[in-house]
């Protein structure tokens, strides 16, 4: 019985590190993939900008970014006990305006991207990929996460910014065969991925 | 034992007032106030300032396309703000700050945060608008856990026990003081002085 007991042991540590070895997108027990689009319109004169920053041509043709959304409970992760901090670090990871984002997260059944106390937010809008001229954009939702389900779609984010860095509106549009073409393609065709239903936070 | 308290009492008293009074002083700079003030005169420029209180580390940068490009670094302790001369109708929006607990203004709503951080273009609660008018602009001053709200320190927790009780005026007189000992011997210094009788007398 003990040899039993033991021989399971090791086939349970073989197939962890056979799990762990796995390539990287392989999405473990506990991981759920989050996709989903954000694109800015800022209606501020980029070229009288360029010129005001002295920018090079290099950074000029990279356009603008946007920080990986991040979600409440990586918000309160790096949050201080007492108080909320400002979910920005030059550190995180910068995505192109327009361009999908794919964010592997633990899984939980329901994960929201702002907190509800402060509106503390999906994301930075960076100018020319510039920290000092970021817009923090808020995304008072949650999303339920179904246990079956492995790849959620949010949707498309289209954000309209003013020429003061006001945000005018945000709109959540439905592409989804466009992004599920882009999951296959750029992630993985073991996983179906599948529409999230966006409900508001309370207030 | 009663005289011995009275005399810690006292003496305890006279610390405090001289760490709340006269002391304040501008921190380090990333610039020169002499050297800026030589050709930046109270004639054709503006001088902001102000207190963060709380605030260690603070850089304001002029962000209007009209204007030329300007950065400049307050730290201190204590988060006082005295602008270099700037360009009337200018703009500076508060770029970073590094604060241990502090209160700004969201649209209509309050936070209270622990931040390292560059601050959003759409938090306009701290930026200044420099008057086009040249000489001094007093931008007023926050605290810990008071706010401001049109134009007023509104307590923000209900909080009262860290509330350094000054008014505005009174604020303004201590930030001057700070203001004319960075600005010795340019030609600020008079203006200074002007301003530092208006309110004295203002008081009386």
């Amino acid at each position: 019985m003990k040899k039993i007991k033991l021989f399971f042991l090791l086939f349970c540590i073989c197939s962890i590190s056979f799990q762990l070895n796995a390539e990287s997108n392989k999405l473990k027990r506990n991981q759920v993939v989050i996709v989903g689009k954000i694109n800015f319109n800022c209606n501020i004169d980029y070229e009288k900008l360029a010129n005001f920053l002295d920018l090079s041509d290099e950074e000029i043709a990279n356009g603008d970014f946007y920080t990986l959304p991040m979600t409440s409970d990586e918000i309160s992760s790096i949050m201080n006990r007492k108080s909320d901090v400002i979910p920005y670090n030059k550190e995180y990871e910068k995505i192109k305006s327009g361009n999908y984002f794919m964010k592997v997260i633990k899984r939980d059944d329901k994960i929201s991207f702002s907190t509800q106390t402060s509106r503390f937010c999906i994301t930075n809008f960076l100018v020319y990929g510039l920290n000092n001229y970021n817009v923090l954009i808020p995304f008072p939702y949650y999303i339920n996460i179904p246990e079956d389900e492995k790849a959620l779609y949010i949707g498309s984010i289209y954000v309209y910014i003013n020429k003061d860095y006001e945000i005018e509106s945000i709109n959540i549009v439905d592409e989804f065969d466009y992004a599920k073409e882009y999951f296959a393609e750029n992630f993985s065709t073991e996983y179906e991925l599948s529409r999230a239903q966006l409900i508001p936070l309370e207030k | 034992m009663k005289s011995l308290k009275k005399v810690v009492y006292l003496s305890f008293i006279t610390v405090l007032s001289l760490v709340f009074t006269s002391c304040l002083s501008v921190g380090q700079t990333n610039f020169s106030y002499y050297e800026r003030g030589l050709d930046r005169t109270p004639e054709n420029s503006v001088i902001f300032y102000g207190m963060y209180y709380g605030a260690n580390e603070m850089r304001y940068s002029q962000d209007d396309f009209n204007y030329s490009p300007d950065s400049q670094v307050f730290t201190g302790r204590l988060g006082v703000i005295v602008s270099a001369p700037v360009e009337p109708g200018s703009h500076y929006h508060l770029e970073h700050v590094k604060a241990q607990i502090i209160t700004y203004q969201v649209g209509n709503y309050r936070e209270i945060a622990t931040i390292d951080s560059d601050i959003p273009k759409n938090y306009k609660g701290l930026d200044i608008q420099v008057p086009s008018e040249p000489g001094l602009y007093y931008i007023g001053w926050w605290e810990v856990v008071k706010t401001v709200q049109n134009g007023e320190n509104t307590p923000f927790s209900g909080d009262e026990a860290f509330c350094w009780d000054l008014t505005q005026e009174e604020g303004e007189i201590e930030v001057l003081g700070a203001a004319k000992k960075a600005y010795k011997g340019t030609s600020w210094e008079a203006v200074i002085d002007e301003r530092l009788n208006e309110l004295n007398a203002g008081d009386k």
